[in-house]
């Protein structure tokens, strides 16, 4: 055990991945978050505060939602759906925008500057910041941006100034090394708003502290309905949702966690975003983790219907859940996904993100092989009022 | 801080020797390793010590440069598209080396592709490429630990950066495999950004000075040889980056690369620099 260990215990570290992989500059800056965010967090103030602009403004607690009529076949798993996409502004995204606005007010900063794939978490941050009167840029891939242009004027109305950015991968990636080299010339004014549990400490702990609403939720309403889940699926791009939800059922061994990747087309040789499953070791974007790079350690693009998938990072934590073997990983294909998402629409009434539909045919898939008296989780993000256009491309 | 002996010393120690010497301040560049193609910066790197410069440091091209400014980023990308890469790198080292056994290599870039080699396999491979140390932007002292073992096995140095903010405990570390000098940026953001101040650069150099006994040199925005004067006046070296490959860029929008007339033209702009320092 102790050469498994080879690493001393660091603040930040799951197993060996996390830690501080950044510029010297933003060490201080990183030092000043922890105490701020600890400091926060032993505080009932804090909490009451947050717990308040959950409930109202972001609309919390969601429901957990049956879907009897959308296996494709009888028998199996009945599938209940976490639906955090019945939140206001940027599905789950919120839970963690407001935690760190008001983190970000409490440390006297007047502005946060973010990034965003699908326009989500841009969403938040523009809606969040324009609650508490605080500056908000947003960077914003040209593919992206260009893809989600109801995103892009949502956030505008809500005062944000976006950055479109026109370089790399065109997508998320670029716009967090974007979003990051502002900040380092911002940070005595501007919070790095983090929309996913990646980066350097203590940033996974803190997004996953903020998102870890979902999970308590999700626990206390299956309790309160007498079910016991055999397994629980989530779709994995930053992975904000995923750890929300895996967070309160890590220690239940009985319960499947399963993170759901994107396979892309599914071609031979096409590009892909299941870098918790294909990815090596590496430091990308401030941590150690899981990453989809060449021998090289070149950064290699990722690809994915659903715009909120395709990032080449993974949250450290997933990664040593991984890595521990206590999360399993899928993937699913772009037209998986996307057909999951039309059949929830037609039979269920409900239009879910491309993001959730890879978690919801993997769901299906798995539910198959279960008897009809056991129940698996699928976390529904958020809406799919977004993703309409690629919906609608095959028609 | 402490120094190891070596079978042979460290080329950057023996430059600041030498240097105290003959009471000069070390002038020193940066570019991408294979920008715009292995040849041309292979001549360049000669150019740099014709033209007096005392070090260079040379990038190692990377697909996601985050600490860099858009004139380092797009350095990167270019050298990515004539097929730079790390391995690349340490060939175009070793063909310099052919040459120049005196003038000491720093390796700049991320830690990616150093984990992607592995720490031990990389530091090997920098010694035999005859790199003298390295600058790794995105792996600080805290997470350097295995790192540092094998540079210090090899008989290299791990560069620490000092930013205004950084408290010392982050830069001023004693332990084999650091050395060389201190990299000390005076302003906060990424590289080509704003300039510092002369106050601040000598307040920022004097606050070094105090916590460590290695050479000081400052980076990041110095843009003109005025203010590489300025510096000179109160630190060990000044490195000039940004502006000099804005300058290369400039250059070859007036005449091609292939016109014997460039190299002369670049090394006019560093003589000015070097005159001032």
């Amino acid at each position: 055990m102790a050469r498994m260990q080879k690493r001393e215990a660091r603040p930040g570290r799951y197993g060996t991945f996390g830690g501080q992989f950044v510029a010297p500059v933003l060490l201080p800056v990183l030092d000043r978050l922890e105490a701020a965010f600890r400091e926060a967090w032993s505080d009932p103030t804090f909490h009451t505060e947050l717990t308040f602009l959950l409930n109202r403004f972001v609309g919390r607690p969601t429901p957990l939602f049956d879907i009897p009529a959308f296996p494709a076949r009888a028998g199996g798993a009945r599938i209940v759906l976490k639906r955090d996409d019945l939140t206001f502004n940027g599905g789950n995204y919120a839970n963690s925008a407001v935690g760190q606005c008001l983190l970000a007010k409490r440390m006297g900063l007047s502005a946060v500057v973010t990034d965003t794939g699908s326009g989500q978490n841009g969403i938040a941050a523009a809606a969040t910041a324009a609650r508490f009167g605080m500056g908000c840029t947003i960077y914003m891939g040209t593919r992206d941006a260009a893809q989600q242009a109801a995103a892009v004027k949502k956030m505008r109305l809500f005062g944000a100034k976006l950055e479109i950015v026109d370089d790399a991968d065109r997508a998320l990636s670029a716009a967090t090394s974007a979003a990051i080299r502002h900040w380092m010339g911002h940070s005595d004014t501007d919070a790095y708003l983090a929309g996913a549990p990646i980066g350097p400490h203590p940033y996974p702990e803190m997004v996953a502290a903020f998102q870890s609403v979902i999970g308590k939720e999700t626990r206390l309403q299956l309790i309160e309905g007498g079910i016991f889940p055999a397994g629980v699926f989530s779709a994995v791009g930053g992975g904000s949702s995923t750890i929300g939800l895996f967070s309160s059922f890590v220690d239940d061994l009985a319960i499947r966690l399963v993170a759901v990747e994107a396979a892309g087309t599914g071609e031979p040789g096409a590009l892909h975003a299941a870098r918790l499953s294909h990815g090596q070791r590496g430091i990308f974007h401030g941590a150690e983790t899981l990453v989809l790079s060449d021998a090289e350690g070149q950064i290699l693009p990722a690809a994915s219907i659903a715009p909120g998938l395709a990032y080449p990072g993974s949250a450290p934590q997933l990664a040593d859940l991984v890595h521990r073997r206590r999360v399993e990983t899928v993937s699913v294909t772009d037209s998986e996904a996307r057909a999951a998402v039309r059949r929830l629409a037609e039979t269920e009434g409900v239009l879910l993100c491309l993001e959730a539909g890879h978690a919801l045919a993997a769901a299906e898939h798995v539910a198959r092989t279960m008897e009809p008296h056991e129940a698996v989780v699928v976390m529904a993000p958020s809406s799919g009022d977004k993703d309409i256009d690629i919906l609608w491309q095959d028609d | 801080m402490a120094r190891k002996t070596y079978k042979r010393e460290n080329r950057i120690d023996a430059m600041f020797a030498r240097l105290r010497k003959e009471k000069r301040t070390a002038f020193a560049t940066f570019t991408v390793g294979g920008d715009p193609t292995f040849e041309e910066s292979l001549a360049r790197l000669k150019t740099f010590v014709e033209a007096g410069i005392d070090l260079i440091e040379i990038g190692y091209p990377f697909s996601d440069p985050i600490l860099d400014g858009a004139t380092i980023q797009k350095a990167n990308r270019r050298a990515m598209a004539a097929g730079g890469n790390l391995s690349k790198t340490f060939e175009l080292c070793t063909a310099f080396r052919k040459e120049d056994d005196t003038t000491p290599l720093v390796l700049m870039g991320y830690a990616n592709p150093i984990i992607a080699l592995g720490y031990e396999r990389f530091a090997q491979k920098a010694a035999a490429a005859g790199i003298d140390g390295i600058i790794a932007a995105d792996l600080s002292l805290r997470e350097a630990g295995d790192l540092l073992k094998a540079l210090a096995r090899h008989g290299l140095y791990m560069i620490p950066l000092a930013a205004p903010t950084l408290e010392a405990k982050d830069f001023a570390v004693d332990q084999p495999g650091l050395g060389g000098f201190l990299y000390c940026i005076p302003v906060v953001g990424p590289t080509g950004g704003p300039s510092a101040s002369q106050d601040a650069i000598a307040e920022a150099v004097e606050r070094c000075r105090r916590q460590v006994r290695l050479p000081v040199m400052v980076g990041f925005g110095v843009k003109t040889p005025e203010m590489a004067a300025g510096v000179a006046s109160v630190a060990d070296g000044v490195i000039v980056a940004t502006a000099l490959i804005d300058a290369f860029v400039a250059l070859e929008q007036e005449m091609p690369l292939a016109d014997p007339a460039f190299q002369s033209r670049v090394a006019e702009k560093l003589a000015a620099f070097r005159a001032a320092i």
